[in-house]
């Protein structure tokens, strides 16, 4: 079952052609199956489960450092979702609270993990060679079949996954949200919980940050 | 080298910046107003112009460069529903979950469901009617062949109950009057009733000496393991009982923790409040034989139905009230409550100025008849006279006679629990 995509089409979304869609269109639909799920119906959690696990696995892997660790993540959060239903009150889109559920999921978790595991991006994901280049060629349909541009994609996703994975907490969530999941600073700061100028301001600081790190002339477009 | 920070070129920057993640989202997303004011802005401000440059930069290389995203696991809802169903308290959760029918949040019973706590309520007719034994029965309980119950089973069933008071460590009472006979006991519910309920006290006493002799001290130790286990499944049993359905372990355990909020009294309060009871019947729980096990006697003190207050004297002597809306005991004669309160027995010496209309203030040394009378309204009028009933029981059965009543306001000691409704 696909999500719902996003009824507002900014440039942002147009432009991250690999930004997970959001699903925050049937408000309704999604605010009937959480109040039956709230009394207790699976099946209605169930839907909103498949209605949201895709969005979810997208927003914890990019906020993750180990892979190994998104199907844990988005379980936890789930159940988390599903134990706090009873205390959703309807105030907010269920979307809205189910993605601040997940941004807590993953911080806590990262923040657990933290000293378990230093940027586990796996080994194999960045071992060089002739193997290397051609399973990245094969993996970047988009790459024309050039191995080199294809590793040398790959390697510039893992520099700004790198780099935004150093980022403050806050930072990273909201570059993660925004860039990533292409949210609008709106929807942002109903999920962080804050104004729209401090989802603005923290954008601000994280970007001076990755400017140091990142240099954008050599940016993939 | 100090910086000084010009607050007046500051001030617009913050207002702005609301407009300024918009515009830098979509221009189109403003109004021309608003548009405008930002563009201004930007045109007169270098540090929102180069805060703008450098997020729409950078920010189009990471759109340009989103890491892949990770599918969700084929298998993440059977995972998650294995997890609910682990999850669920083993008590009171239906056999699986995803069988489980749509439950209706109904925190109050209705009104077709109170036939269920008749017996309860004729359960704490015969308690009190086991105080009035051990009040009055003195030495000729024994025999049982004097009281004009039903039958003779019925009277030594009472007795059996009543004999596990003073057990409970409730202080000598004083001797009664000849007058003072379970015939006052002709009010309480039926034969079987009192017969049911005289078993599952003298079943309830078994944690106290049947003989009369106190096996506990007045104020009890901490609870073992067992007897908390014995607790959540009492809290679990009353919630069942009390067609709440579901199961909270959290709160279970909770209530069921003796070193918190009070112990086992704090158990018997919280079940009690969310046990749903029909208004205007005596509310008792004895069900709960792990709550009540930890629990000292005390004595409860109703006063007339239209009056709010109700106390509760404790063994020791001290007292403390239970606020409720009126009618929450009805001494209603011909029903339960008018067994309950015909099961009245005096307590300790003490004036007690009975009356219609007047509320009994303290304990009684009242004599059974004149309880009845008092219940029933001071003469033989059902209604409008003072009401006292005074019963030995624990605080879960006191408080359980109070329960469920809406915006109940319950004073324990120093404590104040608010119960409103039922609402979790």
């Amino acid at each position: 079952m696909t999500g719902p995509t996003v009824t507002t089409t900014t440039p942002a979304r147009e432009s991250s052609a690999n930004a997970t869609a959001a699903p925050v269109t049937d408000a309704g639909a999604d605010a009937s199956l959480a109040r039956r799920a709230a009394e207790g119906d699976v099946q209605a959690f169930r839907q909103l489960v498949e209605r949201y696990q895709r969005p979810m696995a997208a927003l914890v892997s990019r906020m993750t450092d180990n892979p190994d660790d998104v199907d844990d993540i988005v379980q936890e959060l789930f159940i988390r979702a599903w134990k706090g239903l009873p205390r959703f009150r309807g105030d907010a889109q269920f979307s809205t609270w189910l993605y601040r559920i997940a941004v807590n999921t993953a911080i806590k978790h990262r923040s657990r993990s933290r000293n378990e595991a230093t940027l586990s991006l796996a080994a194999e994901d960045l071992a060089g060679g002739l193997e290397a280049l051609q399973a990245a060629a094969d993996a970047e349909p988009d790459s024309g079949g050039d191995p080199y541009r294809a590793t040398h994609r790959r390697e510039r996703e893992q520099e700004i996954r790198q780099a935004v994975a150093a980022l403050p907490e806050k930072q990273r969530s909201v570059v993660v949200l925004h860039y990533f999941e292409g949210l609008s600073c709106e929807e942002i700061s109903r999920i962080v919980g804050c104004s729209v100028g401090t989802v603005w301001s923290r954008l601000h600081y994280a970007c001076k940050r990755l400017k140091g790190v990142l240099d954008p002339t050599e940016g993939l477009a | 080298m100090t910086m000084k920070i010009n607050w007046k070129s500051i001030r617009p920057c913050r207002r702005v910046a609301a407009g300024l993640a918009r515009y830098s989202e979509d221009p189109a997303l403003l109004g021309d107003g608003e548009r405008r004011a930002v563009e201004a802005h930007l045109a007169q401000c270098p540090a929102c112009r180069e805060q703008y440059e450098t997020v729409r930069r950078i920010g189009a290389v990471l759109r340009a460069n989103v890491p892949p995203a990770a599918e969700p696991a084929p298998d993440l809802w059977s995972r998650l529903e294995a997890q609910i169903q682990a999850e669920a308290p083993p008590v009171a959760a239906p056999a699986r979950l995803s069988e489980r029918p749509m439950p209706a949040p109904v925190r109050r019973p209705s009104p077709l469901q109170w036939p269920a706590f008749v017996p309860a309520a004729a359960l704490a007719g015969v308690a009190m009617a086991g105080a009035l034994i051990l009040n009055h029965g003195g030495g000729s309980s024994s025999s049982g062949g004097s009281a004009p119950l039903s039958s003779a089973s019925d009277t030594t069933a009472l007795r059996q109950a009543g004999t596990a008071l003073p057990a409970a460590g409730l202080p000598a009472l004083p001797t009664p009057s000849a007058q003072t006979t379970v015939a006052d006991a002709s009010a309480l519910s039926t034969a079987a009733a009192r017969k049911s309920a005289a078993a599952s006290i003298a079943g309830e006493g078994g944690h106290e000496s049947v003989a009369g002799r106190p096996r506990r001290s007045r104020r009890p130790a901490a609870p073992s393991e067992a007897s908390i286990n014995a607790a959540r499944r009492a809290a679990q049993e009353a919630r069942l009982a009390a067609g709440l359905g579901g199961s909270d372990d959290r709160e279970n355990r909770k209530i069921a923790d003796p070193f918190r909020s009070g112990g086992a009294a704090a158990a018997a309060r919280t079940v009690a409040a969310r046990t749903p009871t029909p208004a205007a019947s005596p509310r008792a729980t004895l069900g709960t034989p792990g709550v009540a096990e930890a629990e000292p006697r005390m004595l409860a003190l109703a006063e007339r139905p239209s009056s709010p207050i109700t106390r509760l004297a404790r063994e020791d002597g001290s007292e403390v009230s239970l606020e409720s809306t009126p009618a929450s005991l009805a001494p209603d004669a011909g029903t339960a409550g008018g067994s309950v309160a015909a099961a009245i027995t005096s307590a300790r010496p003490s004036s007690v100025k009975p009356g219609p209309g007047r509320p009994v203030t303290g304990a009684g040394g009242v004599t059974g008849e004149e309880a009845v009378r008092i219940a029933r309204g001071g003469s033989s009028s059902s209604s409008g006279g003072a009401g006292l009933i005074a019963a030995s029981v624990s605080p879960t059965e006191a408080v359980s006679l109070h329960s469920r009543q809406r915006n109940l306001f319950l004073n324990y000691g120093s404590a104040k629990v608010r119960d409103d409704g039922g609402s979790r």
